[in-house]
C-alpha cells in the first residue's frame, strides 16, 4: 500500500510522460496535492498556504496574545560572494601576503593602515578592523566566526550559488522552497502564530520562499477590510466547485465549456486561486505585524538598508508574536574591482563596518532578549585567493560565516583550515564546512528540531556527530 | 478489468481534475462520452466528487492501464482543454502580446481578428508611433541627442555633475515606463522588457559609475536597434558597449593574471548557454583571457588594446581561440550559434510569453526555428506565436503579473497619462522591480513564484486606489476611461467592467464586493476593487 504522497508522484510521472512535459514531477507534486486538501481536508490551500477552508479557524491573532519569547534565527544575507579574507584575516600566514601584494591586511597595518583586531591574540587569525564594535562581543564569547565555510557544489554563479544556499539544497535544481521556509513548514502545527517567518525587505528572498506563508515587508494599505473580503477563500474558484456550485451568471464573457468537470479546473482559475491565496496569508500576516510594529524602540541604528531591517525584526522579537526565522539582506559584496584593504574607504572595510555596526545595534537594542536570538551571517561564496588586475578578487568558492548570540561558544575560530597553501585548483580557499552543518546545528540547538528525521536538507547525508559545537542547546522553548 | 474507450477517456478529465492540473481531452474526445453513463454524470458535475472517490476511480484506472493505452492513440497528445474562443483568443493575445489592452482594444481586435494584429505587431516600424516619438524625443532631448562623450562633460562642478547624473538616470527609467505604456508598438515593447532583462545592465543610484551617461546608448543602439533582428548582433553590440564593459568589469581586464572574469562568466551564464551548462571552470578563465583588452576609451568608444591582450592561442569550449581582437569575435560568434544558447533562448523566451513551465515540445520547435534562423528573433517570436500552444487553454491567463507588468497593464488599462513617472516609479522601487536598476546581473524574473508572495498584493491593491482617486502625482487616468461606465446600473454595469477590465469569470466573492460597493455609488471604487482583485493579477 503506497502514501499519498507516492501516489501523487507516480501519478505525476504518468502525465508527465504523456501530456507534453508541463511540470517537472516535483512540480507536479507541489501543484497536485493542495486540491486535496482543498476539497477533502479544509486544511492547508494551494501553492503555499497555510490559510484554512475555513475562516473561522484562521488563526489570525493567535500569536498576538503570545507572551513567552520563542527562540529566534536572524539570518543576514550578504549579496554578491563577500571576500572571506579581507574580513577573517590569516594575517599570520605569509603565502596570505604573495597572494594579495595590493590589498593585504598587515598585522600592525601599513601606511597609517589599522592593523586587523586581535583580541584574543590569536597567531594566525584576526578580523578586519571594520569588525571593531563587534570585538566586545567576540570576546566574550557571543561572536563566532566561521572560516572555509560553503557549498559542497562549485559553482561560481551569483544565481546559482545563491539559490542554492538559500534552499539549502546544493547542486539540486529540484528543491525550490528555501531552507527556513522548509524549517517552518516541517514544524508547523495547527495554530500557528501568523508571524513565524519575516522578511524586512519588500520581497521574499528565496530562503523564505516556499509552501509555508511568509510575509515580507511592511505592506499596510488603505481599504485593508476590503482587500480582506476579496481575497476570502470563498473566492476561490475551486473551493466553488467543490461545493458543487454553477458558474457565476452574468460574469463570463464566453459561456463556460459543456461540462463543469473541465470548466473548473481550468489553469485560468488555479492561477486565480493561487492569487487569492497569497492575499489571504497577506491579511492575517499584516495585522500581527501592524501590532507588533507599535512597539517602541530608541535604539539606534546605523543609516542605510541593514540597519532599518534589522530594527524591524527587533521590533517584531520584541512583541513576542511567535517569530522564529527572518532574514535580512544586505547586498553589493561582487567586489571585482577596487576592493580596498584596510585603508578607511577600502569598499570592503567600509561594508564590514557597516555590518558590524549593525549588529551590534541589533545586540544593544535586544539586551537580554539575545539569550534567545542568534543572527547568522552568510554569502553564497568566498572569492579568488589572488587579488586581480583590478584591485579586487573574482568569485571563489569557500567563504565565511558568522555567528552571533548569547548561546554560542563564542570566542574562537571554528571551521577546518591548512594554512594558505591549501587552494582549490591553486585558486581558491576550499570549502571544509558544508554550510548544511551549520543550517542543522542551528536548527537542531535553537528549536528542537530534528533536521534529519524531517529531510529538512534533502539529499544531505550529515548528521549531529558532524555539528562544528559552536552553539549550545536551548532549553526547551 | 477491462474499461470503454469512452469511460477512460472520461477518467483521464477526472483523474487530471483531481490533480489539479489542466490537462483535459479535447472536445472531440468528451463528444464520444456517453452522456447517460450514471459515472459521467456524476463527474461532469465535478465538484460533488469526493478526492476519496477520484483516487478510487484513478486506482480502478491505473489498474486497467487506460493511461497507457490512452497515451498510446494518437489523438490523445491533444489534451489541452477546450479551445478558446475567438474573444479570449484576443484576450490571450492582448495579455502576452502587449502590456494589456487599452479601454476598447478587445473589441476592436476581435472584431478585425487578432491574426491581423499581432501580424502588423511583428512588423513594427510600419505601425504610426509617431505621437509617442515625438513626444519622447521632446521630453527626453538631452539623453537621446547628446553623445555619451557629451554627457560625460557637460558639467562646471562635481554639484552640478551629480544633479545631472541623477537628471539622466530618472529620464531613462521614465522613458522606459512611458513607451511601455504609450506606443502602439506594444510587442516591440514587450521584447525590449523580455532583453533588458536577458542583457541586464543597471544605472546604479550613486555616482560612481558612468553607467548614467552610457544605459540610454545602450538601450537605444543595443536593446532596442535588435530587438526585432538577429540575437547575434544584440550579443556582440552589447559586449562592445561602454555599459556592458563596465557593468561587467570587462573594460578592466588585461592579460598576464590581471584579468577580471565576470564577463566571461556571465556572459555564457546569463547571454547565451545559461548556469552550469557546456561550460565550466576552465572555459570561464579561457574566455577570459580571450576577451583581455576589450575596453573603451575616452570618447566612450569601444577600443580593442592589443597591449593588455593576453598573448598565446586559448581554448573555449573545447576550440581553439587566436589570439587577437578577431579572437573575441569569433568566440562570440561561437557561443551565439551554440545548441546551447538556442535552448536557453528558447526555453527563457517561451516561459516569458506563455507559461512559466513551459511545455518542452513548445520549447524544442523554437530552438529548432532559432537555429535554422540563425538566431532571427522575429521568426522565432513568430514561431511561439503561431504555435498551437500559445493559444491552447493550459497557458490561458497563467501567468502573474510582474509589478512592471501589473503597473503598466493598469495604466494603459485606464488611459492614463504619465506627465511625471516619479511617483510610479518609487512604487515600482517599493514593489521590488525599479526600472534599470536591477541588483543581479540576472535580470529581473518572470515567474509568479518571485512575486507571489504573501504581503505583496497589498502593495498593488495601494497603486490601483490611488490611481483611481488621482493621487499618483504627474498621472491622470482618462476622463473617458470612467465617462465610458456613466450611465449603466445594476447587472449591466458589473458586466461591462468586468468586460473591460478582466475579459473573464472574477468569482463569486469579488462579485458581492462589487455589488455592495455599487450601492454606495461610487464608479471610482468599483474599479479599483477590480484592478485590485486576484483576477486583475493574472494575464
Amino acid at each position: 500500500m503506497s502514501s499519498r504522497r507516492d501516489f501523487l508522484r507516480n501519478s505525476g510521472l504518468v502525465i508527465m510522460g504523456g501530456a507534453a512535459g508541463f511540470m517537472t514531477a516535483e512540480q507536479f507534486v507541489r501543484g497536485a496535492e493542495p486540491s486535496f486538501k482543498l476539497g477533502g481536508t479544509g486544511g492547508p490551500a494551494l501553492g503555499g498556504g497555510t490559510a484554512t477552508g475555513d475562516a473561522k479557524s484562521s488563526p489570525a491573532d493567535a500569536g498576538a496574545t503570545e507572551e513567552k519569547q520563542r527562540p529566534t534565527l536572524v539570518t543576514i544575507f550578504l549579496r554578491g560572494g563577500a571576500d572571506a579574507m579581507n574580513a577573517l584575516v590569516p594575517f599570520g600566514d605569509p603565502n596570505y601576503y604573495k597572494l594579495r601584494p595590493t590589498i593585504a591586511l598587515t598585522e600592525k597595518g601599513k601606511a597609517g593602515a589599522p592593523g586587523v583586531l586581535n583580541p584574543k591574540k590569536d597567531a594566525y587569525w584576526g578580523f578586519n578592523p571594520g569588525f571593531a564594535s563587534i570585538m566586545p562581543l567576540f570576546e566574550e564569547g557571543k561572536v563566532v566566526p566561521i572560516v572555509n565555510a560553503g557549498s559542497p557544489h562549485d559553482t561560481r554563479s551569483h544565481f546559482s550559488a545563491q539559490d542554492y544556499m538559500e534552499r539549502g539544497a546544493p547542486g539540486n535544481a529540484k528543491v525550490t522552497s528555501g531552507w527556513l521556509n522548509r524549517y517552518l513548514e516541517l514544524s508547523k502545527k495547527p495554530f500557528d502564530a501568523p508571524l513565524r517567518g519575516l522578511s524586512a525587505m519588500s520581497l521574499l528572498p528565496r530562503a523564505l520562499r516556499g509552501d509555508y506563508p511568509v510575509l515580507a515587508g511592511d505592506n499596510r494599505t488603505e481599504h485593508m477590510d476590503l482587500f480582506a473580503d476579496l481575497y476570502a477563500p470563498q473566492n476561490m474558484e475551486n473551493m466553488a466547485a467543490r461545493e458543487g456550485a454553477g458558474p457565476v451568471s452574468g460574469t463570463r464573457l464566453d459561456a463556460r465549456p459543456a461540462h463543469n468537470a473541465e470548466a473548473k479546473l481550468m489553469t485560468a482559475d488555479m492561477t486565480r486561486d493561487i492569487i487569492t491565496v497569497s492575499g489571504q496569508n497577506a491579511v492575517s500576516r499584516i495585522k500581527a505585524l501592524e501590532k507588533a510594529m507599535g512597539a517602541s524602540t530608541d535604539a539606534s541604528y546605523p543609516g542605510g538598508g541593514l540597519g532599518s531591517q534589522l530594527r524591524t525584526i527587533a521590533k517584531v522579537i520584541k512583541a513576542n508574536v511567535g517569530l522564529e526565522v527572518a532574514q535580512a539582506d544586505y547586498g553589493g559584496w561582487d567586489h571585482h574591482r577596487g576592493q580596498g584593504g584596510a585603508e578607511q574607504n577600502g569598499t570592503h572595510t567600509r561594508m564590514l563596518k557597516q555590518l558590524s555596526d549593525c549588529l551590534a545595534a541589533f545586540y544593544k537594542d535586544l539586551g537580554p532578549r539575545m539569550d534567545k536570538v542568534m543572527v547568522l551571517v552568510m554569502s553564497e561564496f568566498g572569492r579568488t585567493a589572488h587579488e586581480n588586475g583590478s584591485n579586487g578578487t573574482d568569485h571563489g568558492r569557500g567563504g565565511f560565516m558568522l555567528a552571533m548570540g548569547n548561546m554560542l561558544n563564542g570566542g574562537r575560530f571554528y571551521g577546518k583550515h591548512k594554512d594558505m597553501t591549501d587552494l582549490e585548483g591553486g585558486r581558491y580557499q576550499p570549502v571544509h564546512v558544508d554550510y548544511r552543518t551549520v543550517y542543522a546545528e542551528t536548527v537542531t540547538r535553537l528549536f528542537h528540531f530534528d533536521p534529519f528525521a524531517s529531510n529538512c536538507f534533502p539529499g544531505y547525508k550529515g548528521e549531529a556527530s558532524n555539528f562544528l559545537g559552536f552553539c549550545k542547546q536551548m532549553k526547551e522553548a | 478489468m477491462r474499461l470503454t474507450h469512452a469511460c477512460k477517456r472520461l477518467l483521464m478529465v477526472a483523474v487530471c481534475a483531481t490533480l489539479g492540473v489542466a490537462v483535459v481531452p479535447t472536445v472531440r474526445a468528451a463528444d464520444e462520452v456517453d452522456q447517460n453513463d450514471p459515472a459521467v454524470r456524476r463527474a461532469a458535475k465535478g465538484g460533488k466528487m469526493t478526492p476519496e472517490q477520484l483516487v478510487k476511480i484513478r486506482i480502478a484506472e491505473l489498474e486497467g492501464g487506460a493511461i497507457t493505452e490512452m497515451l498510446k492513440t494518437p489523438d490523445a497528445v491533444t489534451i489541452v482543454g477546450p479551445p478558446l474562443s475567438e474573444r479570449e483568443k484576443t484576450v490571450q493575445v492582448f495579455n502576452r502580446l502587449s502590456f494589456g489592452p487599452r479601454p476598447g482594444d478587445i473589441d476592436e481586435v476581435s472584431k478585425s481578428g487578432w491574426e491581423k494584429w499581432v501580424k502588423a505587431q511583428l512588423d513594427p516600424e510600419k505601425i504610426d508611433d509617431s505621437k509617442l516619438d515625438a513626444l519622447v524625443q521632446k521630453r527626453y532631448a538631452t539623453i537621446l541627442t547628446k553623445s555619451m562623450e557629451q554627457l560625460s562633460n557637460d558639467y562646471t562642478d562635481r554639484d552640478e555633475r551629480r544633479k545631472k547624473m541623477e537628471t539622466y538616470r530618472r529620464d531613462l527609467r521614465e522613458m522606459v515606463l512611458v513607451r511601455s505604456v504609450m506606443s502602439n508598438r506594444q510587442f516591440k515593447e514587450v521584447m525590449a522588457e523580455f532583453w533588458r532583462n536577458h542583457f541586464c545592465v543597471d544605472t546604479p543610484d550613486n555616482d560612481e559609475t558612468a553607467q548614467a551617461y552610457t544605459a540610454t546608448d545602450y538601450e537605444e543602439k543595443v536593446i532596442r536597434k535588435h530587438v526585432m533582428g538577429d540575437f547575434k548582433m544584440m550579443l556582440f553590440d552589447s559586449a562592445r558597449h561602454p555599459c556592458m564593459l563596465e557593468y561587467l568589469d570587462n573594460f578592466k581586464s588585461r592579460g598576464n593574471g590581471q584579468w577580471n572574469e565576470n564577463y566571461a562568466r556571465e556572459v555564457m551564464e546569463l547571454h547565451t548557454l545559461g548556469a552550469d551548462r557546456f561550460y565550466n571552470e576552465y572555459d570561464v578563465l579561457e574566455l577570459t583571457k580571450v576577451l583581455t583588452g576589450w575596453t573603451y576609451n575616452d570618447k566612450f568608444q569601444f577600443e580593442f588594446r592589443q597591449n593588455w591582450h593576453q598573448q598565446g592561442p586559448k581554448t573555449v569550449l573545447g576550440t581553439q581561440i587566436k589570439p587577437g581582437y578577431e579572437g573575441g569575435e569569433y568566440a562570440l560568434y561561437g557561443l551565439a550559434t551554440h545548441r546551447g544558447t538556442a535552448d536557453f533562448i528558447a526555453f527563457k523566451l517561451c516561459r516569458y510569453l506563455v507559461n512559466d513551465n513551459p511545455p518542452s515540445s513548445l520549447v524544442s520547435k523554437v530552438s529548432s526555428t532559432f537555429k535554422s534562423s540563425g538566431g532571427n528573433l522575429s521568426k522565432t517570436y513568430a514561431a511561439i506565436i503561431n504555435s498551437p500552444e500559445f493559444l491552447q487553454r493550459a497557458n490561458y491567463r497563467a501567468k502573474f503579473k510582474t509589478p512592471f507588468e501589473f503597473t503598466v497593464s493598469a495604466l494603459r488599462m485606464t488611459g492614463a497619462t504619465v506627465d511625471d513617472g516619479t511617483e510610479t516609479l518609487k512604487i515600482l522601487t517599493k514593489m521590488g522591480q525599479p526600472v534599470y536598476n536591477s541588483k543581479d546581473p540576472t535580470g529581473y524574473y518572470d515567474q509568479a513564484e518571485a512575486w507571489r508572495d504573501a504581503g505583496v498584493l497589498t502593495s498593488r491593491w495601494d497603486y490601483t486606489w490611488k490611481l483611481l482617486t488621482g493621487r499618483i502625482k504627474g498621472v491622470t487616468v482618462s476622463s473617458d476611461f470612467v465617462k465610458s461606465f456613466a450611465g449603466l446600473k445594476d447587472q449591466a454595469l458589473i458586466d461591462k467592467l468586468t468586460e473591460t477590465l478582466i475579459g473573464a469569470d472574477i468569482g463569486s466573492r469579488t462579485l458581492d464586493v462589487l455589488r455592495k460597493t455599487q450601492a454606495d455609488g461610487k464608479l471610482e471604487d468599483m474599479i479599483s476593487i477590480l484592478m485590485g482583485s486576484p483576477s486583475f493579477q493574472q494575464q
